[in-house]
């Protein structure tokens, strides 16, 4: 019997050291070193710009092979993404490097699996940090760690006609203000022109849940992750909730349009405000184009309790798998996204990429679209000229000069939010306080049970 | 050679039964007992990931949840509230359709049939039963009464009590109408005689002789009471009103948010009071077995 024992145990004990043979085996043949990134849903210019990056990465580096898996491409929903990347991360066959969009971030932050790229950064000579804005990356910390480095990012702003604006002389003090007072400014918005009984000049575009969750209550930091609390008491997530509702009710908003539709030149002075998100310079001129043309000014959004906090949100924010034996590698291939060729590509790219992390690439990208000359038809002919001033220039400079919070996502908060707003959004009738109360309790136990957890 | 060792373990009654149960006891392993052991493992490390031995922390951890107390609070008070409900209407409908009364065939069918519905058409149905403007809101409003979000209030649980007894009360049924018609007719006849009434036929027999029966029914019910998170996902979501946040809520929660090491732990927790309460409940059934042979 301790025979047999003793002989299978070698025989086992052979079977491993077989594997581990073989993987020496094939170190020593000088099998490429493999690194993988992942994705879910990227847009299709951030796709272009991947191909750039593998064909850049293996140039530099022919000994590693870049591996680009797209869990889109297997027909996953984002409950799917979800499971399939924990399972992957879990397992050790996570990927090396990831964006984080559609991740609960914080929770991942919490359980170590993000790398913290500010060692990085600091250990890396050939790294010049000044070449991007390092406000921006402080403000991407959390508890002084760089969870992830964004290599593009984008501004939610508040847009008033310049032409209303300075007609009414209306002044707007975005450093203080809040949402009761952008409610304030859309009431005074609503007239009836012609005085037929309706009104002719509408606050804004419709909203959907989805845009208002991102605009209004994404733009803050109502949630303390840090200490598993909700920032603001059931009372003031009332009040949130009342004006949420105001934004997105018939009284305020056009009929026809909704945000994001394009509105006609010649309809354009019937909306005067609108929620926009600045996705690059070119993302500011398309904002332009459909909203009628019109030209704009911008604003800080307008936060609940007036705090004077400038935010941003970023499409493509990588971190490094802290369990990836590769982070050396991930961290070079971080390194040519934000490199001037790659960065160059989303100064220059037609569509709405984001603004570019590095300063001489948003200046370049500036340059490039203060270049174009967008048409709008009028009728049979080409009407008004749509055109990048110095003001969208110096108001896209100030704000990044005084960034200096990102609010972390979390799709598990976003979910639960939205699941909850949708019906107040979705309904015509109006919203009562007692309402309204239940609501955000119901969101606050929601909420707590899942910072609970 | 082969011939020989073939015949020498065929002439062996155990190796053969060994062999027959090998299969299974392959995939049991495999499937329960390797994970079983793993997961017990991973409830006593820090992560999956640094492997660090840090006791009995993960317990604690959980134990200090107030999601997983609330969660077990839930079940509980769920359980407790399904389990007897359960047993008394099924035991009712049992004794009601084991009599000769019209349509018996039909009821019967009729009881059993939520078993062979999809629970997709089962959620569907109780969603338009009990929506914000569902049917239920309707008829309170024909009636001039006030609707109620029934699944984001504290009568979610009522809710999913209805669709758990909706759901199960046909199984026990079966189960007890099966034990019913074991239960010889000599001893009814006799207490005929006795001149015994129905309470007394019901109390000093039925439910006597029915006890091994109900003690199978009680543990069915605990394990589909256990069930009913699938219903209530499919309602309300992962995040559902906090009276219907049950301990498979904060299990499958805890697996997305990859804290495995607390879903180990909330895991084990609940397996030994599990097997706690089976235990107990086997040892009060031998009793009253003994007591009735």
């Amino acid at each position: 019997m301790f025979k047999r024992i003793i002989s299978v145990t070698i025989a086992v004990a052979l079977m491993f050291g077989s594997f581990t043979a073989c993987d020496i085996t094939d170190q020593k043949n000088g099998e490429k070193q493999t690194i993988t990134f992942s994705y879910f849903k990227l847009n299709k210019t951030d796709e272009g710009i991947l191909k750039t990056v593998e064909k850049s990465f293996e140039k530099k580096y022919p000994g590693v092979d870049l591996v680009i898996k797209n869990y889109s491409d297997e027909g996953y929903d984002l409950e799917k993404y979800l499971t399939t990347i924990n399972t992957d991360l879990m397992s050790g066959k996570g990927p090396d490097i990831f964006p984080i969009t559609s991740l609960p971030t914080v929770k991942y932050i919490k359980k170590n699996i993000f790398a913290d790229l500010s060692t990085f950064a600091n250990n890396d000579k050939e790294f010049a940090q000044d070449k991007y804005f390092t406000n921006i990356i402080d403000a991407s910390k959390y508890n002084n760690k760089l969870p992830a480095f964004p290599v593009t990012f984008t501004i939610k702003a508040f847009a008033g006609s310049t032409d209303y604006i300075e007609k009414e002389s209306i002044n707007i003090n975005d450093e203080t203000w809040t949402l009761s007072d952008a409610l304030k400014l859309a009431e005074a918005a609503m007239k009836d022109l012609d005085g037929d009984g309706k009104p002719d000049r509408y606050a804004y575009p419709k909203m959907k849940v989805d845009s208002l969750t991102d605009y209004l209550l994404y733009s803050e930091n109502y949630i303390d992750y840090e200490n598993a609390k909700i920032s603001l008491g059931t009372e003031e997530f009332t009040e949130l909730l009342m004006v949420l509702k105001a934004f997105s009710d018939n009284k305020l908003t056009h009929p026809k349009y909704t945000l994001g539709d394009e509105i006609p030149y010649q309809n354009a002075n019937e909306i005067v405000y609108s929620f926009v998100n600045l996705a690059g310079y070119r993302g500011l001129l398309g904002n332009k184009y459909t909203l009628g043309g019109e030209d704009k000014n911008f604003y800080r959004l307008p936060s609940s309790t007036g705090a004077n906090k400038y935010t941003f949100d970023s499409r493509m924010m990588l971190a490094i798998n802290n369990y990836s034996k590769n982070k050396e590698m991930a961290w070079n291939l971080l390194k040519v996204f934000l490199s001037d060729e790659v960065q160059d590509l989303y100064a220059s790219s037609t569509s709405q990429s984001g603004f570019p992390i590095q300063k001489a690439a948003l200046d370049m990208q500036y340059n490039n679209v203060y270049k174009l000359d967008w048409r709008l038809r009028d009728g049979d002919g080409w009407g008004k000229n749509v055109l990048l001033n110095k003001a969208d220039k110096k108001f896209v400079t100030d704000y990044i000069k005084k960034i200096n919070t990102f609010t972390f996502k979390d799709t598990r908060i976003e979910g639960i939010i939205k699941s909850e707003l949708e019906p107040i959004i979705t309904q015509s009738t109006s919203l009562n306080k007692a309402y309204a109360e239940k609501l955000a309790s119901n969101i606050r136990s929601k909420l707590k049970i899942y910072m609970d957890e | 050679m082969l011939k020989k060792i073939t015949k020498k373990i065929l002439a062996n009654e155990k190796s053969i039964c060994f062999l027959f149960l090998a299969p299974s006891l392959i995939g049991f392993s495999i499937f329960y007992l390797f994970p079983f052991f793993i997961s017990f493992y991973y409830s006593f490390v820090e992560s999956v990931f640094s492997n660090k031995f840090i006791g009995f922390n993960n317990y604690i951890s959980v134990l200090h949840s107030k999601s997983f107390l609330r969660a077990a609070k839930n079940t509980l008070i769920f359980t407790s509230l399904s389990v007897p409900l359960n047993i008394i209407l099924s035991l009712f409908l049992a004794t009601l359709v084991n009599q000769k009364i019209y349509c018996r065939k039909l009821l019967r069918s009729f009881l059993v049939s939520p078993l062979v519905v999809p629970v997709a058409s089962t959620v569907f149905f109780w969603r338009i039963m009990f929506h914000q403007y569902g049917v239920v809101n309707y008829f309170i409003l024909t009636k001039d009464g006030t609707p109620v979000d029934w699944l984001n209030t504290e009568w979610a649980i009522l809710v999913i009590l209805i669709i758990y007894l909706w759901k199960n009360i046909g199984y026990s049924m079966l189960l007890f109408i099966a034990g019913l018609q074991n239960i010889p007719l000599e001893f009814y006849e006799s207490s005929y005689i006795d001149g015994a009434n129905w309470w007394v036929r019901f109390t000093r027999i039925t439910l006597v002789y029915l006890t091994p029966t109900t003690f199978f029914v009680f543990i069915m019910c605990i394990i589909n009471s256990f069930k009913v998170f699938r219903e209530i996902y499919l309602m309300a979501g992962d995040y559902p009103h906090e009276s219907i946040y049950m301990l498979q809520h904060y299990m499958n929660n805890t697996f997305a948010a990859l804290d495995y090491q607390k879903l180990t732990s909330a895991a084990f927790i609940l397996g030994c009071v599990i097997f706690f309460l089976v235990f107990c409940l086997f040892k009060v059934e031998r009793k009253i077995s003994k007591n009735i042979s």
